[in-house]
């Protein structure tokens, strides 16, 4: 996907134009180096922007703005991006040659109203509006265990210990925010201007021209350009088998699989080809073993991130069918080793030529793909389908040998002989 | 093939009805993907009835809609339809609803051979023994999984508290007891009542070409006997206005309580369009309970509930069933509260008028993406029984006076309370 790139004075502005939407999509990305702290931060300062600004200080106020300019998204999340974070703020709004004209610029200003005018006085955030998301979010972690699924995520992710620089667990994430004051939460939310890069994408059928001038006449910031540290390498820790109980009926497997000592070639390509033969949909190795022919569950699945230089395994099995399942899914590891097929490489390579065919088709999967050149170091769509092209079988036997088994959680369920209360 | 256009979005849809009965709505997009779906009339909600060429009634297990979907991937010659879809890149799946199963493909490329999949998908039953039985554990696991979710256990509850006698009230998957029941025979009885084409409805948008995919279409069914519809007989339901049970408690190692409030409310005497009377209740519900509500407001500001308390609506059969759920740290008066706020019908019309912009929003929005294009049609089929071209202009013909006249018609007093709480 052609973009084009606008270095402003502390800033970059990408644009991709496409005539094929009537909505236009607006990303502002501050990244740095990741913190442990930050996660816990950036949580809280999200709800108090989204929920109220200084113009609009009350929920219901703000949201009958919003409806009044035809109902623009504003959303703000993170990613973490192996060694950096990025924190975003989209909105997606209707392109104003559909409702009224001068719809474009409310709607990226009400956009960045959130940003820029939080309800705030004298280097604090408003007391009500803190406590109200610092309680909300102690609450949110506290009732992760509730969801088995998410909490067994939680947990391997835990266990594999990630990030270099450490990582908070559940607990630690409740008693930093426990002990966090609206005073610190603004000193953060200053950093935002000052320690961060700032990177905008636009993409629509968008007037370069119009936009540059809405963006540059709204964005303040001491931003910094700065060199991005990417991926996080390192060798595989001693397997460790980590069990909890849980009320469950079904037990919750997950594994942690690290790849050691990847090219940049085996880090973009090989490794996706490995995920997927083994774990990635219907005809995979894991699907076609452990669910179609023993019938051991109904889900079982591989999926890569390979900013952290990992996969994970997850499973739903009866906690009987522990040993079972785990030999089952070493085997199909070991087979990785020696036995793949042309058909198996060539599925693989077919669906992701057919994602590259397809990203045009959504203005979220195009930003996620300029993003991937301008954040990460992914190729161009065209060199992406040249260099999958070339990945043989010898290569993903080849990756096989570099994976390993870091660490099994079991998220062990089936012990209560209670019957279910429905 | 008959050429509609959705006004206001500018996207045209080819309708054509073959002589089977099928029905297809073609829409195409400027767009490299194509999403084809198949639906089936025949959701979870239907548990007894006459099969075709039977002459009794029968009753089935509960979850039999939902293993059928599952099994209708296996086919006699051995051939996997979802590798077939997967050999071609394409990304695919089913679901089973309460009214509804689908079943679909997306792709950028190899059209027509993944169209022939999904048409053999449908067409082709294969059931034995052996492939039934082998499916248990399977769905087995599902049904633990959803059961272990309190999330899900609670929504399971409200629904069996709601109605008293519509099926609607059992969990799409049935339970582990139930399934064990189901047969081969089980599995034809209902594949041939329900998947004759004339039950059926196939929707295609984005890259296609409508007359290369109808006449496609044609020819495939031109070679398969359909001559002998089922005349589709199904168990009437003396259904009461009243929920079957007004409150439940269930016990899960759960951190704070989970709350669900279902409404029935009768729809039948409602004197005005089905799609009118759908867009009021989403406005009035959204005035009340939505974003610009001084409730939501008051709920974010209250530190023992802990999130918003999120709705939604559906109909089934003669009621609508609106639901409420959230979490709190103590129960309290968050019943008395949903229940005040639902019955306090006062609004205003500024209130009401935001919602002309918005409705214009979210139709060009979906007008962007294959899947909620795909989806809204399917969708409209379901809920109206045909594709509303004019969404927009019926939102441009609501009025504040009739919405008011209308929520003042509606009784919004028999609902179900479930608390999922600490053992």
């Amino acid at each position: 996907m052609e973009y084009t790139k606008k270095e402003m004075d502390n800033y970059n502005l990408y644009f991709v134009k496409t005539k094929k939407f009537k909505t236009i999509h607006v990303s502002f990305n501050f990244s740095r180096e990741r913190t442990k702290e930050e996660e816990v931060y950036r949580s809280i300062l999200f709800k108090i922007l989204l929920n109220g600004t200084s113009d609009y200080p009350n929920l219901d106020e703000l949201c009958r703005k919003r409806m009044s300019i035809y109902n623009p998204s504003v959303r703000m999340g993170s990613e973490v991006t192996g060694l950096d974070r990025i924190i975003y703020l989209d909105t997606v709004f209707v392109n104003e040659k559909y409702t009224e004209k001068g719809m474009n610029k409310a709607s990226i200003e009400f956009a960045l109203s959130h940003l820029y005018n939080p309800l705030a006085e004298d280097g604090s955030f408003d007391e009500k509006t803190f406590e109200i998301a610092k309680h909300n979010y102690i609450e949110t972690m506290k009732r992760i265990k509730d969801d088995p699924d998410r909490y067994s995520k939680e947990r391997i992710w835990e266990e594999m210990d990630i990030y270099p620089n450490g990582e908070f667990g559940i607990n630690e994430c409740i008693m930093f925010a426990e002990s966090l004051s609206s005073k610190d939460l603004y000193e953060y939310y200053q950093t935002l201007f000052t320690e961060n890069s700032m990177d905008i994408f636009v993409v629509g059928d968008a007037s370069e021209e119009e936009f540059m001038d809405i963006i540059d006449g709204a964005i303040k910031g001491d931003f910094k350009k700065r060199h991005r540290d990417r991926y996080i390498s390192r060798k595989a820790n001693e397997l460790k088998v980590v069990t909890e109980t849980s009320d469950t009926k079904q037990s919750k497997l997950a594994i942690g699989l690290r790849y050691e000592s990847l090219t940049d070639f085996e880090r973009k390509y090989v490794s996706l080809v490995y995920n997927n033969i083994l774990g990635g949909g219907w005809t995979s190795k894991l699907n076609r073993v452990v669910r179609e022919k023993n019938s051991l569950c109904y889900y079982v699945y591989a999926t890569r991130r390979i900013p952290f230089g990992v996969s994970f395994v997850f499973a739903g099995i009866d906690a009987f069918n522990y040993d079972k399942t785990v030999g089952l899914i070493k085997k199909q590891m070991k087979d990785m080793e020696n036995s793949i097929s042309d058909e198996e490489l060539q599925r693989v390579k077919d669906v992701y030529y057919n994602a590259l065919i397809s990203i045009g088709d959504s203005q979220y999967s195009i930003l996620n793909s300029v993003m991937g050149m301008v954040f990460g170091d992914a190729d161009s769509i065209s060199d992406r389908r040249k260099n999958m092209e070339k990945v043989t079988i010898d290569d993903v036997k080849n990756i096989a040998k570099k994976v390993k088994m870091e660490a099994i959680y079991l998220l062990e369920g089936g012990l209560s002989d209670e019957k279910e209360n429905l | 093939m008959k050429k509609k256009t959705y006004k206001t979005i500018d996207l045209d849809v080819y309708e054509e009805t073959l002589d089977c009965g099928l029905q297809v709505f073609i829409c195409p997009m400027d767009r490299h993907d194509v999403l084809a779906k198949m639906t089936t009339h025949y959701g979870s909600g239907i548990i007894s009835f006459k099969p075709h060429l039977k002459d009794k009634f029968t009753e089935i297990p509960l979850g039999t809609a939902h293993f059928l979907e599952h099994k209708m991937f296996a086919k006699e010659d051995g051939s996997d339809i979802m590798s077939i879809f997967q050999m071609n890149g394409a990304s695919s799946n089913a679901y089973t609803s309460n009214h509804v199963t689908s079943y679909y493909f997306e792709s950028p490329n190899k059209f027509l051979e993944n169209l022939k999949a999904l048409l053999d998908l449908v067409t082709k039953p294969y059931y034995t023994d052996e492939n039934v039985e082998k499916e248990m554990g399977i769905i087995d696991q599902e049904i633990k999984a959803g059961f272990d979710n309190p999330y899900e256990a609670i929504y399971h509850t409200t629904m069996l508290n709601v109605f008293k006698t519509l099926p609607y009230r059992y969990p799409v998957a049935g339970y582990t007891d139930s399934i064990k029941d189901i047969t081969p025979t089980v599995l034809y009885d209902c594949y041939n009542t329900f998947y004759h084409p004339s039950n059926m409805s196939l929707t295609i948008t984005g890259n296609v070409n409508p007359k290369e995919t109808i006449k496609f279409i044609k020819e495939y069914y031109d070679n398969l006997d359909y001559s002998n519809r089922p005349n589709i007989e199904i168990k009437k339901y003396d259904e009461p206005d009243e929920v079957y049970k007004k409150e439940e408690t269930i016990y899960k190692e759960v951190t704070n309580n989970i709350i669900e409030n279902g409404y029935k409310v009768s729809f039948k005497n409602i004197d005005i369009d089905l799609p009118k009377a759908f867009a009021y209740i989403s406005i009035y519900l959204n005035i009340k309970f939505g974003g610009i509500s001084k409730f939501n407001k008051d709920v974010y500001e209250d530190k023992n509930i802990l999130g918003p308390i999120s709705f939604w609506k559906d109909l089934y059969d003669d009621y609508l069933f609106i639901d409420f759920s959230t979490e709190v740290i103590e129960v309290k008066d968050i019943f008395e509260r949903i229940y005040n706020n639902l019955n306090d019908k006062e609004f205003s019309m500024e209130d009401f008028d935001l919602f002309y912009k918005n409705a214009l929003k979210e139709i060009v929005m979906m007008s962007d993406s294959v899947g909620q294009m795909n989806s809204l049609i399917d969708y409209q089929i379901r809920m109206f029984g045909k594709v509303l071209y004019d969404y927009y202009d019926i939102y441009k013909g609501l009025n504040y006076k009739e919405c008011v006249q209308f929520i003042n018609s509606l009784d919004f007093s028999n609902n179900t309370r479930t608390i999922v709480t600490k053992k």
